[in-house]
């Protein structure tokens, strides 16, 4: 099984050490980013298979940083958390962006993993 | 009558005017003059009728100098006077023909930017209307006051007297109809950001629990990674209690009720102490250091100046550098008790340091890039401080340099007056 590379934005701390803790694990990588500059950098110099970030952070947000990332590789696979609800305007980012509403249960993020691992994986 | 009689020629539409000055009384300038002319040269003693009413209103205009009222009144005043002159060339081409001329745009930026700027010094939507009612009462009364001393006369060639009234109650009204639509937009900005930034402030420490009480169902956990977790989970807990304690007490400071206060005899170095406690409980990191000293006894609300400390110490921790202690200092002598945190890190700017007492959702202005406001926290921790130390009458102040980094003071007297009503 191939691992899926997740790239993570947060700039809580608390929640940022967590969430990397629970993703780690068999047939996942993650690297975990406080500032949407710092995961633009790293998206450069190599692109994970999903990014999840949070929308608001301290700098570029988590939406702005989705519209650069989407704008280079329409395909990437990107998660936005965000506590709001955003309707239909997710949808225009990107054919590969989903929402994740704030707080989700992991089951959320689990179900969407799923989803990348299944559209990644060759039939 | 002793006057001085002066030809005034400000402006072609008008008709001749002259000015009156009666010994011992304001300048009223008449005669054969119709409203919008009346308003135009009297203005002054307009607004001043008006900016008396206005501080009868309430206490939070004094968020906003004399000068600035006056301004916006004359404003909104000049822009009438401008409607109404449209509104009289239009009455004059509508009895020509039937067309709707367009309204001119633009004379309602005062009225728009009015509300908007009453809405960031904590009026309600009562007291804006009242405004304006003042504004319409202040210029029919001195109007009619002419009138009834025979004065001003209106020329047969005017207008009769109702329909430049009506002018005029048109004008003010669209005036009125455009504050409160900025005033709204305001509101709904305002909410919006406040929503955003709860999201972010009390989501993600939740989130965080969340995720880490799945985590600690996971058998394989080692003691260590347990222990880390539970510590976690309080952090975040702590956390979410502030912000939720400083949202109750913003609740009812927005009700208009203040924060009660419950006094009893208390030491503060014990209040001090047990908050650095907390805080560093949740720090384990950061390094502290305490200094208390001299007679702390004050009657005083313990659990709310206990929440002042809290409120203070993690504002420290926040904006702090890591590597560098945080210290609280609390002194008493025969006339108060003076409390200082400081933290070492980059200074904050000057700017910053002036609103720095202001929440943000009342610090927002029109002109404000709400995308960078709903990045910084919801600033009611030090807005929440503030009131509490003024309720208790006391006083904080706060000063910001590289060298010193940043110092709060917290000064409370030890007899306490009754707090003047805010």
């Amino acid at each position: 099984m191939k691992t899926l590379n997740i790239m993570y934005v947060e700039d809580n701390t608390e929640l940022r050490d967590a969430l990397a803790e629970m993703l780690a694990g068999p047939g996942r990588a993650v690297v975990a980013f406080a500032t949407g500059e710092a995961a633009l950098a790293a998206w450069a110099a190599g692109a994970p298979d999903l990014l999840v970030t949070d929308i608001g952070l301290p700098g570029m947000s988590g939406t702005d940083l989705t519209r650069i990332v989407v704008a280079r590789n329409p395909a990437q696979w990107v998660a936005l958390c965000s506590g709001y609800e955003h309707g239909g305007h997710v949808s225009t980012l990107g054919k590969n962006v989903r929402t994740l509403p704030k707080p989700f249960v992991f089951e959320q993020l689990q179900a969407l993993i799923d989803e990348v691992n299944d559209a990644l994986s060759p039939p | 009558m002793m006057g001085t009689l002066r030809a005034s020629l400000r402006s072609k539409h008008l008709p001749l005017s002259f000015v009156i000055t009666p010994r011992n009384s304001k300048t009223f300038h008449v005669p054969a003059m119709n409203l919008s002319a009346f308003i135009s040269h009297n203005s002054d003693a307009i607004v001043d009728d008006w900016e008396v009413f206005a501080k009868t209103l309430l206490p939070v205009a004094d968020t906003m100098s004399s000068l600035a009222l006056r301004d916006h009144c004359r404003e909104i005043l000049q822009a009438t006077v401008a409607d109404m002159q449209t509104r009289e060339t239009e009455s004059e081409r509508a009895a020509k023909a039937q067309g709707n001329a367009p309204q001119e745009a633009g004379a309602d930026t005062a009225a728009i930017a009015h509300g908007a700027l009453r809405h960031l010094s904590g009026f309600d939507l009562v007291q804006l209307v009242a405004e304006f009612r003042a504004l319409r009462a202040s210029v029919l009364a001195l109007w009619s006051r002419q009138k009834a001393v025979g004065l001003s006369a209106v020329s047969p060639s005017e207008d009769s007297e109702i329909e430049q009234i009506m002018r005029f109650n048109e004008a003010i009204d669209q005036a009125l109809a455009a504050s409160i639509d900025s005033y709204s937009t305001a509101v709904t900005t305002s909410r919006d950001m406040f929503l955003a930034v709860l999201g972010h402030d009390l989501r993600s420490p939740l989130q965080a629990i969340s995720m880490t009480g799945r985590l600690l169902l996971r058998p394989e956990l080692s003691g260590e990674a347990r222990q880390a977790a539970a510590m976690r989970i309080e952090r975040c807990s702590t956390t979410m209690g502030l912000l939720i304690n400083d949202l109750l007490e913003f609740t009812r400071t927005r009700l208009g009720s203040g924060i009660p206060l419950a006094r009893t005899a208390c030491d503060l170095g014990t209040i001090c102490t047990t908050a650095l406690e907390t805080i560093r409980a949740g720090n384990p990191e950061q390094s502290f250091e305490e200094q208390i000293s001299g007679d702390l006894v004050i009657s005083a609300d313990g659990p709310r100046l206990h929440q002042v400390f809290l409120n203070l110490l993690s504002n420290a921790v926040q904006h702090g550098d890591r590597d560098k202690p945080i210290s609280l200092k609390a002194t008493g002598n025969a006339h108060g008790i003076e409390v200082r945190v400081q933290n070492f890190g980059r200074p904050i700017a000057p700017a910053a340091l002036q609103k720095i007492f202001e929440p943000m959702v009342r610090a927002t202005s029109p002109e404000t890039d709400t995308s960078e406001l709903s990045k910084s926290s919801l600033g009611l921790g030090l807005f929440i401080v503030r009131e509490i130390v003024v309720g208790h009458g006391g006083s904080v102040t706060v000063q910001s340099a590289q060298d010193e980094g940043t110092v709060f003071t917290i000064r409370l007297p030890l007899a306490h007056e009754p707090a003047a009503p805010a």
